[in-house]
């Protein structure tokens, strides 16, 4: 309980006086004029400092600092001020509002909706006789593409009748001229063209024997196959292998931005077939931080926004060994992956050396690439890096 | 419009600094503590230099403090916390005994009453007048809007000393005006 007036209006002004002494306080207030000033003039000193906190907003410039600094896109024109100031406007604020803003709003909205019913309505009707007459058009394209299809059909079939006629034709002088090597015996080196037209007999067409003689005519040659002979290593260790490698990473894509933390940051694992001692397919699945820098609009705003989030990604990888060099241990390599991620789909190719010293396992270093795409409001961006690989491997 | 984030409560949105949604769930959080953190700074340290110094410094701090910090219960407090250390040591620093108030970090745009803002200065001189202690608590009071138990929290004070450094503050301020606020009160019946 309050002692004096004076720690009463205190407790008022914080909303911490309860109603008993409240009454107590204004029926003072109303008899001691004393009392009654140095209550008016706390409560000056609280409005005016509750303007002065109103008009405290830090600047756009600030605010742009402090999202530069930080490397993250900023909300730009002071979204977060705007949105205070606002708030603690006060009645000049509220005043220019009702009085002239909102009418102009709305005006500039009415306007806006009677041109947009007004358009809309103009342009369902235009569209509605567009539609009518693209229909009529289809129609019409419809009927010319059938008789097209009809005068084609027609047009194939003479064709045919044509091609049998010409093979028909081509079967017959070929007839004659057997018959005419077999059955004329040949005395001289030349032949009389009467004589063979003479001894030309017409023999009946048949269309489905001369089809089933060009058949038989048909060259049929066996190409040599290339075979590789096996090497001990891959007879030792024919057909799995599994690996499990690391990533050291630079992007491409520049951000100001430190990559997002993850348990299994820039590590993947691979499971891979072994389809011959130079070729091999697999699954590799992984997960790795991605730079990404892109634009976008936010509350009419255009925003560039900076991240590194870390994402899980799998896709199908093909690798091609080159085979050891020399007599070493040492195996050059290449291999493409293609794949998605939480983000976007993603490519990646690496090229590297393998060294197999003994038994099952391999050790791999290597460069590798990797590009990801992904979109923002439907616009697509990519987020690009190159890095150092290394890893182990064991063949089973 | 709103922010994406605007339903999520201050807790939450710090927990958001720790994912991939981070500079989104920073932008809302700015919104909702700038203004604490810069009326903090600029009555406390009056220069306007040094306020933005630490202004931005502090929200520096409160983005990199999710790396460590998983949970926070009041965002609001720690942020005035890191402010305030921040704060004391650029006081330390400076070793400044007495800033004069910078008048052009007044918006004029709020109100044009001259009287309004010949009596805004006063109370920003008389403020310069109290005690460091007192015009803190006043400030955390009356510009942060902190309930007495907030400030007793962050000042490491008991709940009643928190109560009668704002009261002797608010009476230091109406003494040193009272000759200006005689007559305010007069034109104003």
């Amino acid at each position: 309980m309050p002692h004096t007036y004076n720690e009463r209006i205190h407790k008022l002004l914080d909303g911490e006086l309860d109603y008993p002494s409240e009454s107590v306080l204004f029926s003072e207030l109303a008899q001691n004029s004393e009392l009654r000033s140095e209550f008016m003039q706390l409560l000056a000193i609280r409005t005016a400092v509750q303007q002065d906190r109103a008009a405290l907003i830090p600047p756009v410039a600030l605010t742009g600092s402090v999202f530069a600094g930080l490397g993250i896109a900023s909300p730009l024109a002071g979204a977060a001020a705007g949105a205070a100031a606002g708030a603690a406007g006060g009645a000049m604020a509220s005043t220019w509002l009702s009085k002239i803003i909102v009418p102009a709003i709305a005006a500039i909205a009415a306007a806006g909706i009677t041109y947009g019913i007004t358009a809309s309505s103009e342009q369902r009707t235009a569209s509605s006789e567009q539609r009518t007459a693209s229909s009529e058009q289809r129609v019409a394209s419809s009927e010319q593409r059938a008789a097209g299809s009809e005068q084609r059909v027609a047009s194939r079939e003479s064709e045919i009748r044509r091609l049998r006629s010409e093979v028909a034709m081509l079967q017959l002088e070929l007839l004659n001229a057997l018959d005419r090597v077999e059955v004329a015996p040949v005395e001289n080196s030349t032949l009389s063209v009467e004589n063979v037209e003479t001894e030309t007999r017409a023999t009946p067409i048949d269309l489905s024997h001369t089809i089933t003689l060009a058949r038989e005519t048909d060259a049929r040659v066996i190409m040599p196959m290339s075979q590789t002979p096996i090497t001990p290593e891959y007879r030792d260790y024919p057909a799995f292998l599994v690996q499990f490698r690391g990533l050291a990473s630079s992007g491409l894509t520049t951000v100001n931005v430190a990559p997002q933390k993850s348990l299994l940051e820039n590590a993947n694992l691979a499971l891979m077939y072994q389809l011959s001692p130079r070729h091999l397919i697999g699954f590799e699945v992984g997960s790795e931080s991605f730079p990404m820098s892109f634009e976008g609009t936010r509350n009419g705003q255009q925003i560039r926004y900076e991240q590194q989030p870390v994402s899980t990604w799998a896709g199908v990888a093909y690798r091609h060994s080159f085979g050891p060099i020399g007599n070493s241990a040492f195996t050059p390599f290449a291999q493409g992956l293609i794949g998605g991620s939480q983000l976007g789909p993603l490519g990646r190719i690496t090229g590297g050396l393998q060294y197999s010293p003994l038994g099952p396992l391999t050790f791999m270093l290597g460069l590798e690439g990797t590009s990801m795409a992904y979109t923002h409001q439907d616009r697509w961006f990519t987020s690009s890096k190159i890095g150092l690989t290394y890893g182990l491997a064991i063949r089973f | 419009m709103q922010s994406p984030f605007s339903e999520y409560t201050d807790t939450e949105l710090y927990a958001l600094l720790r994912t991939e949604r981070r500079d989104v769930a920073f932008a809302e959080l700015y919104s909702r503590l700038s203004q604490n953190v810069f009326a903090y700074t600029m009555r406390l340290l009056g220069d306007r230099d040094r306020a933005y110094d630490v202004f931005q410094e502090t929200f520096l701090r409160l983005y990199q403090s999710a790396d460590r910090i998983s949970y926070l219960e009041n965002v609001r407090a720690y942020t005035l916390t890191i402010c305030r250390n921040l704060y004391l040591n650029e006081k330390k620093r400076a070793q400044t005994q007495m800033v004069e108030f910078d008048d052009t970090l007044y918006n004029p745009g709020v109100s044009r009453e001259s009287d309004r803002q010949e009596m805004l200065k006063l109370i920003h001189m008389a403020m310069e007048l109290l005690p460091h202690d007192m015009k803190e608590a006043f400030v955390l009071r009356e510009y942060d809007g902190l309930t007495y138990h907030e400030i007793s929290s962050l000042l490491n004070i008991k709940l009643d000393t928190a109560k009668v450094r704002v009261f002797r503050a608010r009476q230091r301020i109406k003494e040193i005006l009272e000759p200006y606020l005689n007559e305010f009160t007069k034109e104003n019946d």
